[in-house]
């Protein structure tokens, strides 16, 4: 389907598409207000995961890839208890510690092969198949932003000790978004490792951690789109530019954040950011914009 | 008539400090209970310990016969306690429709993943529920507005019609109407007085002498985190030890004459 693209281009395309769906992961986090440096770690499960069972296995490249986004779920069930009893910056740092924890087993267990990682992983990861997972997420994320999940989870975010006033089920909230996160994340890290027929531990490190939470950051928590959007066009951005893997693209991408977080603190996908935008829009439309007044006749009247 | 809540020997020890001690009152189904006392009586505390945000040291809070001390707000909420807070806390970036439409989480009856028809059905109640609410306050034409944009007085009623669509049997306002002015403070008295035609159980924290002898049935005057003493609302305001309570402490404004209003 994608045969006419030239391979580099093919491999930046798959590159950008499993990034999306790590933007995704850390998104549906930020979206209920939690800070979780955790991701790399669940992708690790992911990968891994996956690598093991296509390396010393015979079950289809589908069952792997089902186990790895199980697994890392599970791990995120279980992690997310302790994570979730922190705030702010703790719970960042604790997050992290779990899974770097992670890391640092693959990396001294003989199962895993230590440092040396796993190769010969068969390609089985065609664009086709990032594209209907990508989808799939969407949907589901849409789904959820118009329900009135979507709404607890804001309030969530917002307040959260105003949200438990009002009945919803803080903890319950954010189990779910934890531990779908961690079973997003190790689907990106299986079909990640699908794509690059090699893993090693050391790839699950800060670095990609720091680009991811860049789009999730900048593209801002109010709709899922502004992250993901934000990844795609930077990444053509960059490819246009030609700076990919040059000091260039740290640059530009260290300017950007500055830039956004004095213009939009909340990221480019904040309401407030627009809020003049649209009542210019609305003054246009109506001679008469609705007047904020204290009705207070009514309430007299009454 | 029966008592909705009931507090016995509640208190809330913070380290050494007795915000509350020993506190004991019941508040009638349906009636408006004032609760009042000079600044850090251990009002808002006692708010606090019956929303679920506080766990009492010692005592039990009973709430239509069942013992609700341990619960967590949310189980509080669900049980039918609503409130709205001292310092406003509202989410500021959303809209009034919004606010109140956070305040029916606990009433969407289906799935969470429902989709189609059933959900656009669902939504469209919901909405039709909190629009009455908002009508009710008194905000229709500000509906859609942030209510960051709004005036303070609008956003304690906004607060009070999020506290509604939770549907409650018993409703905890904490100084409703701080700085108001008197029209805005009766306006919330009516409010306050229709609200509970409908059958919630109020309890009223405030300074407003005024509004809480028109509107309260029954009051309890809290000093050092103990109860001074329980009357009705014209009453009160004779008790030697009231008038001391307040003349004793930094308040002295809020024991000006009834109809002196604020």
């Amino acid at each position: 389907m994608f045969d006419w693209l030239e391979p580099l281009t093919l491999f930046r395309l798959d590159t950008a598409l499993i990034l999306t769906l790590l933007v995704v992961s850390v998104h549906v986090t930020f979206r209920v207000g939690i800070m979780s440096l955790a991701p790399m770690g669940f992708a690790a499960v992911g990968g891994y995961t996956a690598a093991i069972i296509a390396t010393k296995t015979e079950l289809p490249f589908a069952a792997g890839l089902l186990a790895a986004t199980v697994l890392a779920g599970v791990i995120g069930a279980l992690f997310a208890p302790p994570v979730l009893r922190l705030r702010g910056i703790y719970m960042a740092l604790g997050s992290l510690a779990l899974a770097q924890a992670i890391v640092v087993l693959i990396r001294i267990s003989d199962f895993t092969n230590g440092p040396n990682g796993i190769a010969g992983i068969p390609v089985e990861v065609k664009t086709e198949y990032l594209i209907v997972a990508l989808a799939v997420a969407f949907v589901v994320l849409e789904l959820g932003h118009r329900s009135h999940f979507g709404r607890a989870a804001k309030a969530v975010r917002l307040d959260e000790r105003t949200a438990e006033g009002l009945g919803i089920n803080v903890f319950r909230v954010r189990f779910v978004a934890f531990t779908s996160a961690a079973a997003i994340a190790g689907c990106a890290g299986a079909l990640e490792a699908h794509r690059t027929t090699v893993i090693s531990p050391d790839q699950y490190g800060f670095a990609t951690l720091v680009i991811v939470f860049t789009y999730v950051l900048v593209g801002g928590n109010g709709h899922w789109a502004g992250p993901v959007l934000l990844t795609w066009g930077l990444t053509i951005l960059r490819d246009l530019l030609q700076v990919a893997g040059s000091h260039w693209e740290d640059i530009i991408y260290g300017v950007l954040l500055v830039v956004v977080l004095l213009v939009a603190p909340n990221g480019l996908s904040d309401r407030s950011l627009y809020r003049g935008l649209r009542r210019r829009l609305r003054g246009r439309t109506s001679p008469t914009p609705p007047t904020i007044e204290e009705p207070a006749e009514k309430v007299a009247s009454r | 008539m029966t008592a909705l809540l009931e507090l016995s020997g509640v208190s809330k020890h913070f380290g050494g400090m007795k915000a509350v001690d020993d506190v004991s009152f019941t508040v009638r189904q349906g009636a408006i209970c004032g609760l009042i006392g000079p600044n850090g009586a251990g009002k808002t505390t006692v708010v606090n310990l019956i929303s679920g945000y506080l766990k009492p040291t010692a005592g039990t809070i009973t709430l239509d016969g069942t013992n609700v001390s341990e619960l967590r707000p949310h189980r509080l909420a669900a049980a039918g306690v609503a409130r709205t807070y001292q310092n406003l806390q509202l989410f500021e970036e959303s809209t009034v429709l919004e606010n109140v439409l956070i305040g029916r989480h606990l009433s969407f009856k289906g799935r969470r993943w429902q989709m189609g028809r059933t959900r656009r059905r669902e939504e469209a109640e919901q909405h039709e529920v909190a629009r009455r609410l908002i009508d009710r306050v008194g905000l229709t034409d500000v509906i859609d507005a942030d209510v960051a944009e709004l005036s303070y007085g609008m956003r304690r009623r906004v607060e009070i019609a999020r506290a509604m669509a939770t549907e409650p049997r018993l409703l905890l306002l904490d100084e409703p109407t701080a700085g108001m002015n008197r029209t805005e403070s009766d306006e919330i008295g009516e409010l306050i007085q229709s609200i509970n035609a409908e059958g919630v159980t109020v309890l009223l924290v405030d300074h407003n002498v005024r509004l809480v002898t028109e509107v309260c049935h029954r009051v309890v005057v809290l000093d050092w985190g103990r109860v001074l003493t329980e009357a009705g609302p014209t009453e009160v305001w004779q008790d030697e030890r009231v008038k001391t309570a307040y003349l004793g402490s930094h308040d002295r404004h809020a024991v000006e004459a009834p109809d002196a209003g604020r």
